[in-house]
């Protein structure tokens, strides 16, 4: 069976010839029926990818087959088949719940009864029914990332994107998105989700691709991934400092016993061949600088691991 | 067209359940409207009608009491409420405390007087102003005047007459003076003095009617607010994430931008066909034949609709939006006569201010109060469609360019 999606040299230039090019000619396809995601830090070019492929931006070279049909040439064959959850809540405050709904399935071509019955349903599956005649702008952020993502299903697409959907949500609610992305893909959506969340990409994903600086640096399942960092371990120091001075980094990745070094979110993040043998070395450089460790974190290579050892950097910079 | 007509109908749902829209749109042109014709002075029709005037006659004979009457001719109390007072001094008081527009006394000897009895006197009758009221107190001057030259013209004409007799010998000098008075008087009985108005024009009178103007002039200048605020959605769309989402529906962007420009002009038009009924349910303002206002409206709309959308295109975030739509609104009512009448402005600022949809929507309506059919405003309605149709195609042009960098 061919891909579902099929992507050959996309690219992404703003303001051409000079300007900034975002996503710089990547190639990959997606089965049909898995969960598909897209991890890389900020700024990396997922969220221009996901807009080049659901028809918001036109690229600059390049083209993606969805289901049979150019995103260049058919961008309408194709709307009609993907669904987008964007990254922002995109809903009028002014409307209902279900009048927002009723729109949107009426901007997808919705009408009738069937209008009706599935923004029912989707008000049932994204636990808001009892709230379907309130404004959405007294809704908290969680249930508004809910109608979000209901917005993007009425149509019931064979393809769904999702970009971002968890960011600045309660933990419930995020619980709640990530058990209905796979409940849908259980029923047989592909599905397209970009996060900086290494967590989120190992639960949900089938295969994951590595996005920074607009190339795709690493693509497979978790297991060929981390196969891709070897025998390392990953040190997480939690730090009581919210900041370290750049040449702690430096020394640290000169010392013999470690091979990556990056700083983020209070914790230096370390890619080391042995544990066991690096964290004296490592302890003895931190603390000779005058930093408080607060914890530290033995782990096996992941998904941040494997960023650093490809990039060098942390993921979430 | 079905999803043009859907984003328009939400963008119209929207702004008409905003509480903003309502106060500031709609019930502010209106409260406006009222306000200025209380601090103006009413006119339905635009004549003068019941001025309150005071007259205190203190003649004995029967001069003083002719030139009483003469207020009180049909054709005076269309236009005078005319009352007797008592003394000078409670007449001119009522002057004084807006009670009266005018006071006219009539002195004691004014029958005497005329009638030559004081040897070359002459009669002063003494008119007593409210300046705060210069139409009606003008009208009460200029009817007197009219009056007393009257009196003065018959007894020039019997006093000729019977010089005339006198001379051919059909009357003895010492009897034509007591021939003369007998004669006016008997004038003055049958013929009481009057003062005749003729409207030589053909037309009704167009003494300035406030609340009239007012009414047409608030309603364009709170629609231009109204269209750029539709506008400005364009972009309030853009930084919330919800026109990169109408995109991305199975939509062509020629649909998205035509559902928030016909949202645009609904919004507009809602707003002018609300206050044209309201105007003319609570104040009885007379906007003219209603196919005229039908058309005119629209047309304005259109317009305005065009300058509201090209703002919208020009600028980068909705703030610059406000700015620019609120300067541009000022700018076209000072200088269209939204605020005073047109007509006062000098000729290169009314030429100048043709590039508001303002200026072609005033003298139009004005037409249409005045009494012109459609056909008559058709010029001011081709103006305003144009000037639509131009303003539409550089929004446009801007816009899509613009979608492309969503």
């Amino acid at each position: 069976m061919p891909p579902i999606i099929e992507v050959r040299a996309l690219t992404k230039q703003y303001n051409p010839p000079s300007g900034t090019v975002a996503v710089k000619g990547i190639s990959f396809q997606v089965e049909e029926g898995e969960i598909f995601s897209f991890l890389g830090p900020n700024g990396a070019g997922k969220t221009t990818t996901i807009a080049m492929l659901s028809g918001l931006l036109r690229p600059t070279a390049g083209d993606a087959l969805i289901a049979g049909h150019s995103v260049v040439r058919e961008p309408l064959a194709v709307k009609r088949i993907i669904g987008v959850v964007p990254q922002e809540v995109a809903l009028y405050d002014e409307l209902s719940a279900r009048q927002n709904l009723l729109f949107w399935g009426r901007m997808y071509g919705l009408s009738g009864k069937t209008l009706r019955t599935s923004v029912e349903e989707m008000l049932d599956l994204v636990g808001l029914a009892e709230r379907a005649k309130e404004r959405v702008g007294t809704f908290s952020g969680g249930m508004k990332r809910r109608l979000n993502f209901a917005a993007g299903l009425l149509h019931k697409p064979r393809i769904l994107f999702l970009d971002e959907p968890t960011v600045g949500i309660d933990p419930q609610s995020r619980r709640r998105i990530l058990d209905l992305v796979k409940e849908l893909n259980r029923r047989g959506t592909t599905i397209i989700y970009t996060t900086h969340y290494m967590e989120e990409a190992e639960e949900l994903s089938h295969r994951i691709a590595i996005i920074d600086h607009g190339e795709l640096i690493a693509l497979g399942t978790l297991a060929e991934l981390t196969r891709m960092v070897g025998e390392t371990d990953t040190l997480r120091l939690h730090l009581a400092e919210e900041f370290v001075d750049a040449s702690l980094l430096d020394v640290l990745r000169a010392a013999p016993t470690v091979l990556q070094a990056s700083f983020s979110d209070r914790q230096i993040i370390l890619e080391v061949p042995d544990a066991a043998t690096a964290l004296p070395d490592v302890m003895r450089i931190v603390t000779e600088q005058g930093v408080r460790v607060r914890r530290v974190d033995i782990e096996e290579p992941n998904l941040e691991t494997l960023f650093l050892h490809l990039t060098g950097r942390a993921l979430r910079d | 067209m079905r999803k043009v007509i859907l984003i328009a109908w939400k963008d119209l749902y929207t702004a008409l359940h905003n509480t903003g829209v309502v106060l500031g749109f709609i019930l502010t042109p209106l409260v406006l409207t009222l306000v200025t014709g209380f601090a103006f002075g009413r006119s339905g029709t635009g004549e003068l009608h019941a001025v309150p005037v005071l007259v205190v006659n203190q003649d004995e004979g029967t001069l003083g009491r002719a030139l009483v009457d003469a207020f009180h001719t049909p054709e005076m109390a269309e236009v005078f409420a005319v009352q007797e007072a008592r003394d000078p001094e409670s007449a001119r008081a009522a002057v004084e405390a807006g009670d009266a527009v005018a006071a006219i006394v009539i002195p004691a000897d004014f029958t005497a007087l005329l009638e030559n009895e004081r040897g070359g006197e002459e009669a002063t009758v003494v008119l007593y102003t409210d300046p705060t009221h210069p139409i009606g107190a003008s009208a009460v001057e200029e009817a007197l005047s009219a009056v007393l030259g009257e009196m003065a013209t018959r007894r020039v004409a019997v006093e000729v007459l019977v010089q005339q007799l006198a001379a051919r010998g059909c009357a003895r000098p010492p009897e034509s003076v007591t021939l003369a008075r007998k004669a006016v008087r008997h004038l003055d009985a049958v013929h009481p003095l009057e003062v005749r108005v003729e409207d030589v024009s053909g037309r009704k009178a167009t003494a300035f009617d406030w609340r009239g103007y007012m009414a047409p002039s608030m309603a364009v200048f709170f629609l231009l607010f109204t269209v750029a605020a539709a506008a400005r959605t364009i972009l309030s769309e853009q930084e919330l994430g919800t026109l990169a989402r109408l995109l991305v529906t199975p939509s062509t962007p020629v649909q998205v931008l035509g559902g928030k420009m016909l949202g645009t002009f609904l919004v507009g038009l809602s707003q002018m066909t609300i206050l044209v009924l309201a105007d003319g349910l609570l104040f009885h303002i007379r906007w003219g034949t209603p196919t005229g206002v039908a058309l005119l409206v629209i047309a304005v709309t259109a317009a305005a609709s065009g300058w509201g959308l090209l703002i919208a295109a020009l600028a980068r975030t909705s703030a610059q939006v406000s700015a620019g739509s609120t300067a541009l609104a000022l700018i076209f009512s000072a200088a269209a006569g939204n605020f005073f009448p047109r007509w006062a402005l000098p000729g290169w600022l009314r030429t100048v201010s043709l590039i508001s949809p303002n200026a072609w929507a005033l003298d139009g309506f004005r037409a249409l109060a005045e009494g012109a059919s459609v056909l008559d405003v058709g010029d001011e309605a081709l103006a305003l469609f144009v000037m639509a149709a131009v303003l539409l195609v550089i929004a446009v042009a801007l816009f899509r360019r613009r979608m492309q960098e969503i």
